[in-house]
């Protein structure tokens, strides 16, 4: 790879481009590998495909985008405060939409910090929740016998199952 | 099953990878944790695993103050040390299975009870006990011999999570301390 490349181009999985720089791609070992394998130089016109959509694509570059300064040098308390913050503000999105492809995306990149945060938004999302909406979200069915509900029942007194 | 709008499929990704799914239960909160208990077999058996629990009390430790923990002794008038309501017969603990029990201390839910019989026409002696009044198990507490017993000056509860997923009895007699295990 020459080392005038400072962005390389990358393909989603609906085979859109997208441009990431260097050091924020850096954020991710795959991508990192890639980085080392592929040749990024102008006479070379191979661009790697990301197994990721799109939509997803975007968000997992602007986080890379917006941590790479931070991961690459390091950074003040004050700095990490303010990007803590960011990562608050880049959570709230429409989770419906987007959440699950995030994380999903984010183990496929092994991406620990993108992925601790959407496993905690996953989990502020699921606590209010009760169990048959957490089974309407994750499409799981209740497989408990009638007898099994009853002796869980005695064991917890006041679970629910709906 | 009809899909709720808005979760695609890959909710349905994520549920099936235990790494993640594993990964999402232990950031919930354990009243949550034991509500979804109920969900599916496998989600039952997943937040059962005493290994879940422990990584997960451990998470709380972390994000929560460094001393999130402390064994507190039972306040409620009903407990105080110094009169007759200190013995007392409560129904809820008929599956100790006898007559007069004593509470001493409470931690974290589980209680250290004792209770006192007659060994000859004057003398006492006493049995210890940890019981948790939830599963209503309890386990008998085996002071280590004669002379810990005889000088026991004070018999406590303590839990340490960063430190043990166990719970202790802490014996303190004149002249010897020491620690019995307990794993109730």
């Amino acid at each position: 790879m020459s080392s005038s490349v400072e962005a390389i181009t990358v393909l989603s999985s609906d085979g859109d481009e997208f441009k990431i720089t260097v050091s924020a791609a850096k954020l991710s070992k795959p991508l990192n590998w890639m980085l080392e394998d592929v040749c990024f130089s102008d006479d070379c016109d191979e661009v790697p495909t990301i197994e990721v959509n799109s939509k997803t694509l975007v968000k997992v570059i602007e986080y890379c985008e917006k941590h790479a300064p931070r991961a690459n040098s390091g950074a003040s308390d004050s700095d990490a405060e303010e990007l803590k913050k960011w990562d608050i503000e880049f959570m709230k999105m429409d989770v419906k939409d987007i959440l699950f492809h995030i994380l999903m995306a984010a183990n496929y990149l092994h991406m620990e910090g993108l992925y601790d945060l959407a496993c905690q938004t996953a989990a502020d999302l699921m606590k209010g929740m009760t169990v048959s909406q957490i089974r309407k979200i994750f499409h799981i069915k209740n497989d408990f016998s009638s007898e099994e509900q009853e002796q869980l029942r005695r064991q917890h007194p006041g679970c629910s199952f709906d | 099953m009809q899909r709720v709008a808005g979760y695609g499929p890959v909710a349905e990704t994520v549920a099936r990878n235990i790494d993640i799914l594993s990964k999402i239960l232990l950031r919930v909160t354990a009243k949550s944790l034991l509500k979804f208990k109920c969900v599916s077999k496998q989600w039952l058996t997943l937040i059962s695993d005493p290994q879940c629990c422990r990584s997960h009390t451990l998470r709380q430790i972390l994000m929560l103050s460094p001393t999130p923990f402390s064994s507190t002794t039972i306040t409620d008038p009903l407990f105080t040390s110094n009169s007759v309501s200190l013995v007392v017969c409560v129904p809820y603990f008929d599956y100790l299975n006898v007559p007069r029990v004593t509470f001493l201390q409470s931690c974290n839910g589980l209680l250290l009870c004792s209770f006192g019989f007659l060994v000859t026409n004057n003398d006492h002696s006493f049995r210890y006990f940890v019981c948790n009044p939830t599963t209503k198990q309890f386990t008998v507490v085996n002071l280590p011999d004669r002379e810990v017993r005889d000088r026991l000056i004070t018999l406590n509860l303590a839990f340490e999570p960063s430190r043990s997923p166990h719970y202790r009895v802490i014996s303190i007699s004149s002249g010897i301390s020491g620690v019995i295990d307990d794993k109730l």
